[in-house]
């Protein structure tokens, strides 16, 4: 009997398989206990549905709205946020190589103005010396020569062709260059009229046009050098007037610092290089972003 | 498989629409039952975002609306967990005033109100799934993720609960 009970629910609610629901009619027809309670049963299943809260419906329309998609700006896809972050990590792991690689390439043109023993005004300001990375042996000759420094283009035409980004030659370059430098500097302090002294460079300094015109193919710097008035106009009326002699080579004292101004360039550059030379990879990055927000969008 | 969840599952936005236009009122129901008008529209709305992402992974194994309580169960209690409240289906049953021929009722329909607010949670959860969403053992088995045996133990015991209470109140 307590068996038959334990069953009467699933019966009301049609969950007994069709042998066991015959056993539990059979219990029933023998016993008006048993009936009685089946519908007590579902007298208290209607009851409770009766009394079931119908709440009336709200959101309908918000759902809809969520579900069909509001267009949302392209900017804000995750797509384009999600690669715009991958774009910042890459760029964040690429830094510190990138760093090492510009100071290699930053030079030290401060220091090279330094050794020649000339102070010039425009050596103070950044514009010549932003401007030395890209052809730093054309504006330094030209400059001493064309103010009547100890700097013969000979020199610039036999320092070696270095490429931007070519941090190991142009090192090798500036070390060679400066050593020269110094000692022509030593040399020459005791000429009259601030021409470069020594006897081979001297020598040499009569034939440097023809030599200017086979410096592109002996893999010297392509300068032109024809005299002062070539000078004048390569390397502007500006520098020329800026430039002064401040003194003899040799009276003047080294600049010692140097460095500060050094490491504001080396961050400059790093500044300008980071966005214009790494920035392509925001390109595929953010290509790839648009692609998937369309596909998403289209979907 | 319906053809119209199977548009949905293809990215069709109307066909998800027109399940949304069909289901929405028996799943707003079906939370506001759990945790109340408050947030039934919010647990609703979430039911249906979730829907779309994942109706791709529906097999039609069971009904639609089956498997749309299922999501709307979770996303009720993951609701009333943020606000650090449960799903007490205190809101499955209205007060209602006695009807105009109490006679005509076996029972007495606030002494059930109140009977069913004694039931356990457990107990409560069949017996609004069963009777209110109208659900078989099986399909409340699988919201509950309980076998069916549990439910038809629960069903059981949460009547023959409400027929003592109902008893004690009658006697009182």
């Amino acid at each position: 009997m307590s068996d038959i009970r334990e069953d009467l629910k699933a019966f009301v609610d049609g969950e007994l398989g069709p042998a066991r629901a015959s056993e539990v009619e059979a219990a029933l027809e023998s016993n008006p206990e048993l009936k009685r309670e089946v519908e007590f049963l579902r007298a208290l299943s209607a009851e409770i549905r009766h009394i079931a809260s119908d709440a009336e419906v709200k959101g309908a329309q918000d759902a809809l709205a969520r579900v069909k998609g509001r267009r949302r700006s392209i900017l804000l896809d995750g797509w384009i946020l999600g690669s715009t972050g991958v774009a910042a990590i890459l760029l964040v792991v690429a830094n510190p190589l990138f760093s090492r690689e510009s100071a290699d390439q930053s030079p030290n043109l401060a220091a090279e103005y330094a050794d020649t023993g000339v102070q010039t005004k425009s050596q103070s300001t950044p514009v010549v010396t932003e401007s030395a990375p890209s052809e730093p042996a054309t504006a330094s000759p030209a400059e001493s020569e064309g103010a009547g420094r100890p700097m013969a283009p000979k020199d610039a035409l036999d320092m070696p062709a270095v490429q931007q980004g070519d941090g190991f030659a142009r090192q090798q370059m500036n070390e060679q260059w400066s050593g020269r430098s110094l000692q022509k500097q030593s040399r020459g302090s005791d000429s009259a009229e601030g021409q470069v002294a020594s006897p081979r460079a001297k020598g040499k300094d009569e034939d440097s046009p023809e030599r200017s015109a086979r410096a592109p193919q002996s893999g010297g710097l392509p300068l032109d050098v024809k005299g002062d008035a070539a000078q004048k106009r390569r390397v502007g009326p500006s520098a020329t007037k800026n430039a002064e002699v401040s003194g003899p080579p040799a009276s003047v004292p080294p600049k010692p610092a140097q460095e500060p101004q050094n490491s504001f360039y080396v961050a400059l550059g790093n500044a300008v290089s980071f966005l214009v030379v790494r920035s392509p990879i925001w390109v595929p990055i953010f290509l790839f972003g648009l692609f998937m927000s369309w596909r998403n969008r289209r979907a | 498989m319906d053809a119209q969840v199977e548009q949905a599952a293809r990215g069709n936005r109307d066909a998800m629409a027109k399940i949304v236009a069909e289901h929405y009122p028996a799943v707003y129901r079906f939370c506001a039952r759990r945790i109340g008008v408050e947030l039934a529209q919010d647990a609703a709305q979430d039911t249906f975002v979730i829907a779309q992402k994942a109706i791709r992974r529906f097999d039609g194994r069971s009904k639609l609306s089956t498997w749309l309580f299922g999501i709307a169960h979770n996303a009720c209690r993951n609701l009333a967990r943020k606000r650090r409240s449960e799903m007490t289906y205190e809101h499955a049953w209205t007060l209602e005033p006695q009807s105009a021929n109490p006679e005509a009722c076996l029972v007495d329909r606030e002494a059930l109100r109140k009977a069913l607010l004694k039931l356990s949670p457990e107990h409560r959860e069949a017996v609004v799934l069963h009777e209110l969403e109208e659900l078989t053992y099986e399909e409340a088995a699988t919201i509950l993720g309980v076998p069916v045996g549990t439910v038809k133990s629960r069903l059981f015991h949460a009547f023959a609960q409400l027929r003592r209470y109902l008893g004690e109140e009658v006697t009182a």
